[in-house]
């Protein structure tokens, strides 16, 4: 604690003059993301289906178009967000942080330090392995408010950016 | 020669017995009731043979499963990299790697098992989030020290932050006493009894509807014929009752007010009895409760969120309560607030300054929310009058004069309340810190500095684009501080926020 009392300065900054995060330019990610996510929800429109089969049979249409209707009309909406929000998403690297900004009813945007991150990891599910996408994941000590998941990367990218990270978290560290 | 450790390999082959047995124990745990029902059900012959069949199957498949585990589990350490990497997974694949100096602890763990089969599970803690820990379940003893005394070595000759973390810990234990004392805080019997009596009692009241509930249902479970009886006796008397006298009910209502603020004030009393708070050089040590069961010592540094809360009656009585948040992981989060309450202002500066080492209070930019935030609160509190207004108009379950009351009465202190949050409500961004104050009754100001802030996210639904409107969300170790429809010029701020946190190499906890 000393050693920064020592070095501190305290010169006036014109706050006008920062570098804008809103306006960085964000790096897409791959189309393949909205076949793995369609092909999520595809699952989901299967269940409804069977329902919806089931209750005809069992001779309890009423509730059972009600609430498959419902289900529907709830899938639909989905797939529409889906389809919205997948030119959305979009992540930077700065020199000091990590900018990530995803959604399209809601749209997030996150920033990590690079000062903040406490580790990176790359995951890939079965879909993803069909795919042929990774997804990477950035922990920091917030929780999962400032945890990201980068999700639709190519591989070699996620790995590219993984180790790129790397290098950074060890080098910003003290 | 290579260095150790440097080329990918497997744990120790006792490994997939391991891995064995707890899937199998996590299939148990998720399937005991089946199980149960097959052990009471007593099924017969072919079912029987069907069922052995089964579980016959699915020990293979674990055994199967257990044993591609243990072969897609490798770990190594990546010299070049400076981190500890560990890649596992059979049907996805997970890569985990960790630098150094993240590393917090190398654990060993040893169950029976582990035991039995002359291995230890080794732990590698790392600081905060969710995926906090790597466990490699199976080590023999040689490699498990081998690979300790590597890593810790690596992180200490990596880190200096760490260090200062240690020694928080350490200091903390030891030494307590020959630390001198800066000042003082007794908190008195009396004021003990006002804090109690001036406390926000929904708690009260909350503990006595606990309490009336599990007792009704303890009833219900012994008594389950009498209480048919009983529940249309006591829905009988409560229906005379609604339509009958106010008195009763108002009396009733006065018994639970005062029931409630006796509750509150006893459990204060017993939470917080002879509390004493000192400020020694570099710690500020806690102790109170009736057999003094909390005994806390801080640094300023592992304080990530400062609360002070009081409410206009304790305000007037010169009442604060200080809630210290520190850095938590997210399973035990219940311990990771201290409350101090029963504090004088001047004490909260005392507190304040030497958390911050500087009393004054920084002058900010003031953001407040827009007024579409109003409007947003006052339509979710519309909601449940709706429901009920509709539901009374088709089924009418009371009187329609009763209904009118109360719904008249929930509008009148939620649009009270409402407005008063909204009024309050503020953002305040300085140079070093951040406060959010709001009041509903209890009035709160959270006080972060800057540089203890992990992350910032911001929102922005579809529908407030037009009106340039923002969420913030302030992510920190102990939690995160939201603001809600708050102008686009904040993103200013933000950047500065980004700046601040950027620039520092202050170590945040």
């Amino acid at each position: 604690m000393d050693s920064i009392e020592a070095s501190f300065s305290n010169k006036p900054i014109d706050i006008t003059t920062l570098p804008a995060f809103e306006q960085v330019v964000l790096n897409p990610v791959c189309k393949k993301l909205l076949t793995k996510h369609l092909l999520q929800t595809g699952i989901w429109f299967l269940i409804v289906l069977a329902f919806g089969v089931f209750m005809y049979f069992q001779e309890e249409i009423l509730v059972g178009s009600l609430i498959s209707g419902f289900l529907l009309l709830f899938l639909i909406f989905l797939v529409f967000d889906l389809i919205k929000k997948q030119p959305r998403y979009g992540y930077a690297i700065r020199e000091k942080d990590l900018i990530y900004k995803r959604g399209f009813l809601v749209s997030k945007s996150t920033v990590v330090s690079f000062n903040r991150i406490q580790h990176v990891s790359i995951n890939r599910s079965v879909l993803d392995k069909w795919l042929d996408l990774s997804t990477l994941k950035v922990f920091t000590a917030g929780g999962s408010g400032s945890d990201m998941k980068i999700t639709g990367l190519e591989p070699k990218v996620a790995e590219k950016l993984k180790e790129a990270l790397a290098g950074k978290i060890a080098n910003e560290d003290v | 020669m290579s260095k150790p450790f440097s080329i990918p390999q497997r744990q120790s082959a006792v490994g997939i017995l391991l891995i064995f047995t707890s899937t199998l124990y996590k299939f148990l745990r998720g399937f005991w009731a089946a199980l149960a029902y097959f052990v009471f059900k007593k099924p017969d012959g072919e079912v029987f043979i069907y069922i052995i069949l089964a579980v016959v199957v699915l020990f293979v498949l674990i055994a199967v499963y257990s044993y591609f585990d243990y072969r897609k589990f490798l770990f190594y350490i990546d010299y070049k990299a400076e981190e500890f990497i560990l890649r596992k997974g059979v049907f996805s694949s997970d890569f985990v790697s960790i630098p150094f100096d993240k590393i917090q602890q190398v654990n060993f763990k040893r169950g029976i098992l582990q035991r039995v089969a002359g291995v230890y599970s080794l732990v590698i803690d790392t600081a905060g989030s969710n995926q906090k820990e790597v466990e490699i379940k199976a080590v023999n003893t040689e490699d498990a020290n081998q690979l300790a005394d590597i890593l810790n070595r690596l992180k200490e000759t990596n880190n200096t932050s760490l260090e200062t973390l240690d020694e928080v810990i350490d200091s903390e234990t030891k030494t307590e006493k020959n630390n001198e004392e800066k000042w003082t805080y007794r908190l008195s019997l009396a004021t003990l009894i006002k804090t109690g009596l001036s406390s926000n009692f929904f708690r009260g009241f909350g503990l006595i509807f606990v309490f009336i509930s599990t007792i009704f249902n303890e009833l219900n479970q012994f008594f389950k014929e009498e209480t048919s009886q009983w529940e249309t006796q006591l829905t009988e008397d409560m229906g005379g009752i609604a339509t009958g006298s106010i008195l009763i009910i108002s009396g009733f209502i006065i018994l639970l007010l005062v029931l409630s603020i006796l509750i509150t004030t006893v459990e204060v009393f017993i939470k917080y009895f002879n509390l004493n708070l000192t400020q020694t050089k570099n710690s500020l040590d806690l102790q109170m409760g009736l057999r003094t069961n909390t005994r806390v010592s801080l640094k300023p540094i592992r304080v990530q969120i400062l609360k002070i809360i009081t409410n206009p009656i304790q305000k007037r009585l010169n009442l604060y309560k200080a809630s210290l948040w520190v850095a938590s992981s997210e399973d035990n989060d219940k311990k990771s607030v201290i409350q101090i309450p029963g504090l004088e202002k001047d004490t909260i500066q005392n507190i304040k300054s030497f958390l911050y080492q500087s009393s004054q209070n920084e002058s900010g930019t003031t953001f407040k929310p827009h007024w579409v935030e109003l409007s947003r609160r006052l339509i979710i509190g519309a909601i449940p009058l709706i429901a009920t207004g509709v539901l009374q108009y088709f089924i009418n379950f009371i009187e329609f004069v009763w209904w009118v009351i109360v719904a008249s009465i929930y509008l009148l202190l939620y649009a009270i309340i409402q407005f008063r949050i909204y009024n309050s409500l503020n953002l305040k961004i300085g140079e070093e810190f951040i406060s959010k104050s709001y009041a509903a009754w209890d009035e709160s100001t959270e006080i972060i500095e800057i540089y203890k802030l992990q992350g910032i996210t911001i929102k922005q639904p579809l529908w407030y684009k037009r009106r340039n409107l923002v969420h913030i969300v302030f992510h920190n170790a102990a939690g995160d501080i939201t603001f809600r429809a708050v102008d686009n010029a904040i993103l200013q701020k933000v950047n500065y926020c980004l700046y601040a946190i950027e620039r520092t190499n202050k170590a945040w906890m």
